[in-house]
């Protein structure tokens, strides 16, 4: 939960980038014959392997549209993607690349195909045309990973949201990819829910050493990751490690975003003179910054 | 609540013939429901009947549940019976009364097509509560697949009936979600005549139609980041493969058959 590393100052090489988004534009055709929208106004993000990065905005800031050029849902009108160094447009390396970056959605109703868990699950490596024997041994390790191995012969209809959403994780799993890319995944869940969903989040960067891009609206969850983007009108505003980015709580305010409550906290008590530090993120740190004031 | 409604009535169990890949079960009812209609002569239908019962025993399931399959159509087997009775003329008369003359062969005739349609319904309800509807769908595919020859996209329809089979419950909850939602909002269902209760179906069904949409748009991004493309070069988790249980109903079943079609001509038809 605090494995918080400090991952900007890794030498940039080539290979290290997972993905890479260069000068990214996009804008959606409109159907009226005014000027088309412009999302995307010139987006370069490169993601490092193992890297756990949160992208926050509001909404309509064009966040979830970057999220889909990822994996190829959408190609830039502008610039270009590469994941693992292939470019996103080509579109004979669409199977491979969407391999590579798996994507998980808002709604756990929307993308579960199968009337069973397990074959829910199966569903990814059964099109990627693996035997069967493997497909048996990928669900079951994904099903245990995610912690829905109990529930495998279960209808999806009969689950709880955070369960429903690990199950759809698992169905990305099984597909052994580099990179998972959830795009506000917990939107729609309970506060249960969303504990189930980032834990297992926690996990997959943690033991399973996937990279991880979460597009979230929920600071408190975009504090846990190792990097902070912040798109703003389809641009990037700033990004960094969430203690940098959070301290400028004066800045986020402009662009309609909130501060995870326990930095926010921490301002205002400094604010009033106490001496705490700026980049407190969790309510733990939090604490513990109080506790030290008060026993001092 | 609607969602507990479980399609086809599958009741999950252990026996025999809840074992059985789905495909042969498929194959050897089909097989059974034909020879149903061979059977002439008591001899033929009293195999028939018996095989059916032994086999009713032997899925483990309450005689109850096969009977309660059969109420919704108690009514059309009395009616095709009553009909039969009266209208099959023949030369042994065995009641007369004002315009109605019965016979014996129309007594045999309406006995026969009462035992026919319990028989069908009971074979058929078999192959549902003891097969889970993913099974059905896969033998489904499986059996179909020859009418791709034909260009027939039979995968792309054994999808479709997945997706379905699994929505059904999502949207049945959907539908009591907008339901409460708009009673919330002081809609009347219940009273008024049949033209007042359509239309306040209307705010049910556009919001439900719209959301569908806006599932089959997530739904099939879903299934792209899935790496989905069609039928060709997919592999399956759980591979249907006829075991040595499914020789022995097909066995079994392929003698009861014969032993209709001998035991038809031991002794003289009793069915038109």
């Amino acid at each position: 939960m605090e494995n918080i590393n400090i991952t900007s100052d890794i030498s940039q090489s080539a290979s290290d980038v997972q993905i890479s988004a260069q000068d990214v534009y996009f804008e959606y055709e409109s159907t009226d014959g005014t000027e088309p929208k412009k999302v995307l106004r010139g987006v370069s993000i490169d993601i490092r392997k193992g890297e756990f990065v949160a992208l926050l905005g509001h909404n309509g800031s064009g966040k979830s549209t970057i999220a889909k050029h990822m994996n190829a849902i959408l190609l830039p009108s502008g610039g270009r993607v590469l994941v693992s160094g292939m470019d996103t447009s080509d579109e004979s390396l669409l199977t491979e690349i969407r391999r590579t970056v798996g994507m998980v959605f808002q709604n756990p109703d929307n993308q579960l195909v199968a009337t069973i868990v397990e074959e829910d699950v199966a569903f990814g490596p059964e099109n990627l045309g693996i035997p069967s024997k493997e497909i048996r041994a990928l669900v079951d390790d994904a099903l245990k990973a995610v912690g829905m191995y109990e529930y495998r012969r279960h209808a999806p209809h009969k689950l709880s949201g955070g369960q429903k959403q690990r199950v759809a994780i698992a169905g990305i799993i099984a597909m052994r990819p580099k990179c998972i890319v959830f795009d506000e995944p917990t939107a729609m869940l309970d506060p249960r829910g969303r504990q189930e969903v980032m834990d297992t989040i926690d996990k997959l960067t943690g033991e399973l050493g996937i990279t991880v891009v979460l597009i979230t609206h929920y600071m408190d969850e975009a504090a846990r990751a190792d990097r902070v983007i912040i798109i703003d009108d389809g641009k990037i505003l700033t990004e960094g490690k969430p203690s940098e980015v959070f301290s400028h709580i004066d800045m986020l305010r402009k662009h309609h975003l909130d501060v995870p409550q326990s930095t926010e906290l921490a301002q205002y008590l400094r604010g009033m003179g106490y001496d705490i530090p700026a980049d407190v993120l969790t309510p733990e740190e939090c604490a513990r910054a109080i506790f030290a004031v008060r026993h001092r | 609540m609607i969602s507990d409604i479980t399609i086809g009535q599958f009741m999950p169990g252990r026996s025999f013939i809840h074992r059985m890949d789905p495909r042969m079960k498929i194959i050897t009812m089909a097989a059974l429901i034909i020879f149903v209609f061979l059977a002439r002569n008591m001899l033929s239908m009293g195999l028939m009947l018996g095989f059916t019962f032994i086999s009713m025993l032997i899925t483990r399931i309450s005689p109850k549940m096969y009977f309660k399959g059969l109420k919704a159509i108690w009514f059309l087997i009395i009616f095709t019976s009553v009909l039969n009775m009266l209208y099959i003329g023949g030369d042994t008369v065995v009641f007369k009364w004002w315009i109605f003359t019965i016979t014996a062969e129309g007594l045999w005739q309406s006995a026969f097509i009462a035992m026919r349609l319990v028989l069908i319904i009971i074979i058929s309800s078999m192959l549902t509560y003891t097969t889970s509807p993913t099974d059905l769908t896969a033998a489904i595919e499986r059996l179909l697949a020859p009418l791709n020859w034909i260009k027939i996209p039979v995968h792309e329809l054994a999808m479709m009936m997945t997706i379905a089979l699994r929505f059904i419950p999502t949207l049945l909850e959907e539908t009591e979600k907008i339901m409460d939602a708009q009673k919330a909002r002081g809609a009347d269902m219940e009273n008024g005549g049949v033209m007042k209760r359509a239309k306040a179906l209307i705010p049910i069904v556009i919001p439900l139609l719209i959301s569908s949409f806006r599932r089959a748009f997530d739904l099939a991004t879903a299934m792209d980041c899935r790496c989905y493309t069609s039928g060709s070069g997919r592999t399956r988790l759980n591979v249907l493969r006829y075991r040595f249980r499914d020789a022995v109903a097909f066995v079994t079943t392929a003698a009861v058959c014969t032993g209709i079609i001998y035991l038809n001509m031991l002794s003289p038809s009793l069915v038109q």
